[in-house]
């Protein structure tokens, strides 16, 4: 770039004061199709002049001419007629310039230091989509001309298309806008930074926005279809930082609702209690999604319970996103990108799920160079390194966390204090650029976590993912993605404490998936989404055996379960005026529960018990046992009421083949996957919902109002005293529930200025009914009880108070109503003690919920040149020491009832977090 | 199994950062008062006992309100064969009568307000013996644990219950008593110092060889002990009575235990509702509270001595202990501020209510009697002097 500029400088310079002078000599020249090259090599060797340009100026210029006896000017006259190149020549020197160089006067501040690039004027490059070129188009002044300049006399539109990239790392942008004014359209790219923009051909301004990047423009001149990558700045060093983020834009020009983006950047900005950033811990600062307790990182969203989540790296559906038990989110905060989390527009390629997806993307590797980062905390430390394999084409990302949580283990009385834990997880992800048109993308993950208690008891889970994916480039209108994965969750459980007793317990649940998703942009005022998956699991949900030869224990193995969960969309987002856009989707689902197996029916209108089975029916391996077939509809409508304001509606109805058992208030690592069989009805879901949303100070607050109305039906409960591991009949444990939840949700982000975060109140409601006329006794007797997660109000705020570059302080502030329990309305003495006996389920609430932290980051000086860059992260947890009660409890203690409020982090627990980047 | 790790590991967060408070919400004492049956058909050579209760509001003062005046009868599905008498508030017990073991029996309970409870039939379970007690040394805590087995593998499901009968000492031993007029030696009868205590199990035990190729029962805690408790200072009893129970009447126990044992952990099972074999034949939606079981019971006791247990188990008084002196002529102002005199120690309800333990001469030739609060001198106060008949 540099080099560019100073050839730009140069021109002016040798423009300024050189006449033209045209030379006497008289040439015979024959151009076809010739390059610049060619031209001035055979100029240079009839005339002896010297010519001076920059050949990549004129890489896509081919000179037709054929001239005899003509003088040196008029021939490059001839070459240049009808282009925007131009050529001064001073006696024997010559220069090639492009675009109106030489009419323009000098550039403001040539004179000083330094040039400005900003102040350059504009100078016009040809890049012909024939010639396979793919223009790096950095510079904001330098008119691009996209296509092949031979159609610009042609009317009509064309497509541009490419990629945003960061300019430093090359990593892909998603989610920048592209807007084009004069033409009143513009465009997202997608999670590759891929955009497509079709335009009426000829001149536009395109600026681009993205959320900590520099706003940026790109003059083009658009002759027919073409390509532009377009790399962007870091915003790191301007001193009066205007960030102007893609969702705030997005958020009221897109036709999705509950959809919110938050980047790492922010994520990092809100204080985590150990001090590393907890990717699962951010979102539950986002309306509508509320968490059980401290210590859980399950989180529920608009109503639905936590296994109605899908949660996605990178394409890789991570079954269980928690360490240590739910203290710690399984994501690398330093490989992670951004999180998307959608609340109710769930895009037509995504399913299986009803209530939310989170998709958690993943840098991608540096492609221009090694860099590198790592973390030290006080219970967890991490390392990334990245860069590229070849330069600019192959890039991988490396991302390690473990902890050394030990010596919190060694602080606690003699009876844990032979307990271990640790774990890790592993990040590994490749990149490789094939050609402009095909990428290869490897992902990998890995996660473990182990605990041996008053060590007789081990203890330990697993995640095991990865991901092959290939996106191809049809043209500059359509491009498909391809991927193949597998996903795995295990745990296995180990007891050699009683010799006779001892036992080893596994579980795991395999998915295998195929998936292809394309992307076609026929117009600017149709987005189509088409594409097919299928995914295949295979689970084992408990394999209980004896361990060691002392041990009687009799193996109990629950066969094998198989199904198939296949899906066809397609959708549009159709813009149909200037005002509204349309968005309608369907999904058609089939789900088939797969043999081997053996499935019991039982006699109608009696209880679903082992004694009124009446007859089995045997599958054989891979046998279709049933077909679900489930079309799902995915619609939502934007229309803009004013500049800024829009209104959106949507509704949108789901199936969920792949429960979770479990039937305590959290979900923990051992519980139990099932798949829906005949008798394992899948759960459904509906929900409609409406929003208003506003942007204000140019797009730099973000505000939303958002209500919804969810129906979830078919949705699991348990019988009382159910077992539900190890059983070979779970459907006579579960209890098929009806479930409502409704919500208002405001949300305000500020993303600019000295203060930035978000704030966001939330007043819901859920409830769940058993109403199956087989159960007897039925919870509240058949009538609608609130949810665990049931807290009907609900507020956040998050923020960042930007003293300087360096130093930013952050506050946090979570309020809600306790969650429900159920609690003790009346004793009595059995077997010994005094016991209790509760009232209906979910009747009281524990204590309403406070908390607030606050952070000090200081970040490193940015002096470039420093070869690593430390980061401090300082902060109090829970400043106010509230005593939040995690859970309550009622025990007898030597034949007496008392009641107990458990809090976790019940004092303010100061962090530290230091970071280096290299 | 998971339970525990999840308790472990939260109560290790917990004894860091967190905190355990008491917790009493206000609660809606609607008027829930339900009828409330334990006990079991005894077809062995023990009494049938079923008490009979009723639930009493969580707020209420009162622990137990017995159903009184029931009329308790056990039959088979053909005949009554069995009727109890209500021997003291709510107990209704019959005598020792062995019963046909391969019959099924059930409770039948007219209570007081006209209202008649029907249990299931229920088999009865011969229950096999005990094979041994034992116990080990698990950190600084004691124990205790039965071995069991069924050649037949048929009882499967058993529960425990157990009394424990312990002997202590006070802190300071007392060989001096006041008359009213002087300090006297105790005779034997008058002996403060050592004494016998017993207790009955406060938790639900319960074990399952459902999962063993093998009806074995190895190693069952039964009692944990801390290595400081005053039941192991000197020697230490445990009766243990153990009965074999249908899977249905385990599930039940197993109910019972989560409800209240091991609640309110966010990991924990949420409450769920007790339902047991017991119905009111009117209406069958009115919730009883019981599971009636039939059947045989095996008792076994063992005798655990203080030298048979380690060294590093050092018995914690419950309460501090230290000595006064009471001087038997003037205090020597000029040495002590305020001291006792020897009057104070002569009333036999002494205001100080102390205990005199020992005479003594100081430097300065000054005599007095050593005394101590009466929780450090008199055993009595928490145990009976006369050693139960089995004591050995």
């Amino acid at each position: 770039m540099k080099h560019l500029y100073l050839f730009i400088f140069c021109c002016f310079f040798c423009c300024d004061y050189a006449s033209a002078q045209v030379a006497g000599k008289l040439l015979d020249v024959n151009y076809q199709k010739a390059s610049i090259d060619e031209v001035v090599t055979d100029l240079e060797a009839k005339t002896g002049n010297h010519f001076y340009y920059d050949p990549v100026l004129f890489d896509s210029l081919k000179v037709t001419v054929q001239a005899s006896r003509q003088s040196l000017s008029n021939i490059l006259e001839l070459a240049f007629k009808s282009t925007d190149y131009h050529y001064a020549i001073n006696g024997q020197e010559i220069l090639l310039t492009k675009g109106k160089v030489i009419q323009t006067d000098l550039a403001d501040g040539f004179f000083g230091s330094k040039p400005l690039p900003g102040k350059a004027a504009a100078v016009t490059q040809v890049f012909d989509e024939k010639e396979k070129t793919t223009t790096e188009a950095t510079i904001e002044n330098k008119i691009y001309d996209v296509g092949l300049k031979s159609a610009l006399t042609g009317k009509g539109t064309a497509t541009i298309a490419g990629y945003v990239k960061e300019i430093k790392t090359g990593e892909p942008i998603a989610g920048a806008i592209l807007y084009v004014p004069d033409a009143k359209t513009g465009a997202n790219t997608d999670q590759f930074g891929f955009y497509s923009l079709t335009l009426p051909k000829g001149k536009h301004v395109i600026t681009i926005r993205y959320i900590g990047t520099r706003d940026a423009k790109r003059q083009i001149v658009l002759y027919s279809d073409g390509k532009l990558n377009i790399d962007l700045q870091e915003q790191i060093q301007s001193l009066k930082e205007v960030k102007i983020s893609a969702d705030k834009v997005a958020n009221v020009r897109s036709p999705q609702l509950g959809v919110t983006r938050m980047d790492i950047k922010s994520i990092k900005e809100i204080p985590a209690v150990f001090g590393e950033p907890d990717i699962l811990r951010a979102i539950l600062v986002l309306p509508g999604v509320q968490s059980v307790g401290e210590a859980t990182t399950n989180f529920n969203v608009r109503g639905g319970s936590a296994d109605q989540n899908l949660v996605l790296l990178d394409g890789l559906t991570i079954y269980n996103p928690a360490h240590f038990f739910g203290f710690f989110s399984a994501f690398n905060p330093d490989i992670v990108k951004d999180i998307e989390l959608y609340k109710a527009s769930i895009p037509e390629r995504f399913g299986g799920r009803l209530s939310s997806v989170l998709e958690v993307s993943g840098r991608e590797g540096n492609k221009k160079k090694f860099t590198g980062s790592a973390g030290l905390g006080i219970l967890t430390s991490r390392l990334n390194i990245e860069g590229p394999i070849v330069k600019d084409k192959t890039s991988f990302i490396f991302g390690g966390r473990t902890t050394y949580s030990n010596w919190l283990l060694n602080l606690l009385p003699e009876a844990y204090k032979h307990s271990k834990a640790s774990f890790y997880d592993f990040n590994f992800d490749l990149t490789h650029q094939i050609d402009d048109k095909n990428t290869l993308y490897l992902y990998s993950y890995l996660s473990n976590d182990n605990f041996k208690l008053n060590s007789d008891t081990t203890y330990n889970y697993s995640n095991k993912n990865i991901a092959l994916k290939w996106k191809h480039t049809y043209n500059n209108k359509l491009y498909g993605l391809i991927s193949a994965g597998f996903d795995r969750y295990q745990y296995g459980l180990q007891s050699d404490g009683n010799p006779i007793n001892a036992y080893k317990l596994n579980f795991n649940i395999n998915q295998s998936n195929f998936k292809a998703d394309f992307s076609y942009y026929p117009n600017n005022q149709h987005t189509i989404t088409f594409g097919l998956s299928s995914t295949y699991y295979k689970l084992h949900a408990g394999n209980f055996e004896p361990s060691g030869a002392q041990s009687l224990v009799r193996s109990n193995i629950v066969p094998v379960q198989q199904g198939l969960e296949s899906a066809l969309y397609a959708g549009d987002k159709f813009d149909v005026s200037d005002d509204l856009t349309v968005s309608a989707g369907v999904r058609l689902m089939i789900y088939n529960p797969l043999g081997p197996g053996t499935i019991n029916n039982y006699a109608p209108n009696l209880p679903r018990q082992t004694n009124y089975i009446i007859d089995s029916v045997t599958y054989k391996s891979n046998q279709v046992m049933q077909t679900y077939f489930n079309p799902e509809i995915r619609l939502s409508a934007r229309y803009n009421l004013g500049d800024n304001l829009s209104v959106k509606a949507g509704y949108n109805n789901l199936h969920q083949y792949l429960h979770l058992l479990s039937n305590s208030t959290a979900i923990s690592p051992t519980d139990v996957f099932q798949l829906s069989n005949p008798n394992v009805k899948p759960q459904r879901g509906d929900q409609i919902s409406l929003g208003l949303y506003k942007n204000l100070k140019s797009n730099t607050i973000e505000t939303s109002v958002e209500v919804y109305y969810k129906r979830i039906r078919d949705y699991l409960d348990y019988r009382s005293g159910a077992m539900l591991q190890l059983n070979h009949h779970i459907e006579t444990d579960i209890i098929n529930t009806e479930g409502k939840a409704y919500g208002i949700e405001f949300f305000m982000r500020k993303t600019a200025g000295k203060l930035t975060g978000i704030m966001s109140y939330t007043y819901s409601r859920t409830f769940l009914k058993q109403n199956d006329p087989l159960v007897q006794p039925l919870v509240n007797n058949g009538d609608y009880y609130p949810a665990n997660y049931d807290k009907p109000h609900s507020f956040n705020f998050t923020g960042s108070y930007h003293i300087s570059h360096r130093y930013s302080f952050q506050f946090n502030f979570v309020y809600s109503t306790g969650r429900p329990i159920t609690l003790p309305i009346s004793r009595f003495i059995y077997d010994g003690s005094e016991r209790v006996y509760y009232s209906s389920r979910n009747a009281y609430r524990i204590p309403d919920y406070f908390r607030s932290d606050f952070s000090l980051n200081i970040l490193p000086n940015h002096v470039i040149a420093k070869t690593t860059h430390n980061s401090w992260t300082i902060g109090v947890y829970n400043i106010t020491g509230q005593q939040n009660a995690y859970s309550t409890f009622f025990t007898q203690e030597g034949g007496v009832i008392k009641g107990y409020k458990l809090s976790i982090f019940a004092a303010p627990i100061p962090f530290i977090n230091y970071n280096i980047i290299f | 199994m998971k339970k525990v790790l999840y308790l472990s590991i939260i109560g290790a967060i917990i004894v860091v950062f967190g905190c355990r408070k008491a917790f009493n919400p206000v609660i809606d004492t609607a008027d829930v008062n339900i009828l409330v049956v334990e006990g079991m058909v005894n077809t062995g050579t023990d009494s049938t006992i079923i008490k009979l209760s009723r639930t009493v509001p969580i707020g209420n003062k009162t622990t137990v309100s017995s159903e009184t005046k029931a009329v308790v009868t056990i039959e088979t599905a053909q005949a009554t064969i069995l009727t109890l008498t209500e021997n003291a508030r709510g107990i209704y017990v019959a005598p020792p009568k062995t019963l046909d073991n391969t019959k099924q029996y059930r409770v039948r309970i007219r209570t007081v307000n006209g209202k008649v409870y029907l249990s299931d039939l229920v088999d009865a379970k011969v229950t096999p013996p005990i094979d041994s007690i034992g116990f080990l040394v698990k950190d600084d805590k004691l124990q205790v644990y039965a071995n069991t087995h069924d050649a037949t593998n048929k009882t499967r499901y058993y529960r425990y219950s157990f009394r424990e009968t312990w002997m202590f000492n006070s802190n300071y031993p007392s060989n001096f008593i006041t008359n009213g007029k002087d300090i006297v030696g105790r005779t034997p009868a008058q002996a403060i110092t050592t004494c016998f205590s017993s207790d009955t199990s406060a938790y639900t035990l319960i074990n399952s060889t459902a999962q063993l190729s093998q009806d074995v029962a190895f190693h069952v805690p039964i009692d944990l002990i801390d290595g400081t408790s005053e039941k192991i200072s000197i020697k230490y009893s445990i009766l243990l009575r153990q009965q074999g129970i249908t899977k249905e009447a385990y599930d039940f126990y197993e109910n019972l235990k989560k409800n209240t044992e091991s609640l309110g952990n966010i990991f924990d099972a949420q409450p769920s509702q007790l339902t047991g074999n017991i119905h009111n034949i009117a209406d069958a939606t009115e919730p009883v509270i019981g599971y009636m079981t039939a059947g045989t019971t095996q008792q076994k006791r063992i005798f655990i001595l203080k030298s048979q247990l380690p060294q590093s188990f050092v018995t914690k008084y419950p309460y501090g202990c230290e000595l006064d002196s009471a001087f038997n002529g003037p205090v020597p102002k000029d040495r002590f501020h305020s001291a006792y005199t020897i009057e104070t120690l002569i009333p036999i309800q002494n205001p100080i209510q102390s205990v005199v333990i020992l005479p003594f001469t100081s430097l300065a030739h000054e005599t007095g009697w050593l005394f101590t609060d009466r929780p450090c001198g008199d055993c009595t106060l928490r145990g009976a002097i006369k050693p139960p008949y089995f004591w050995k």
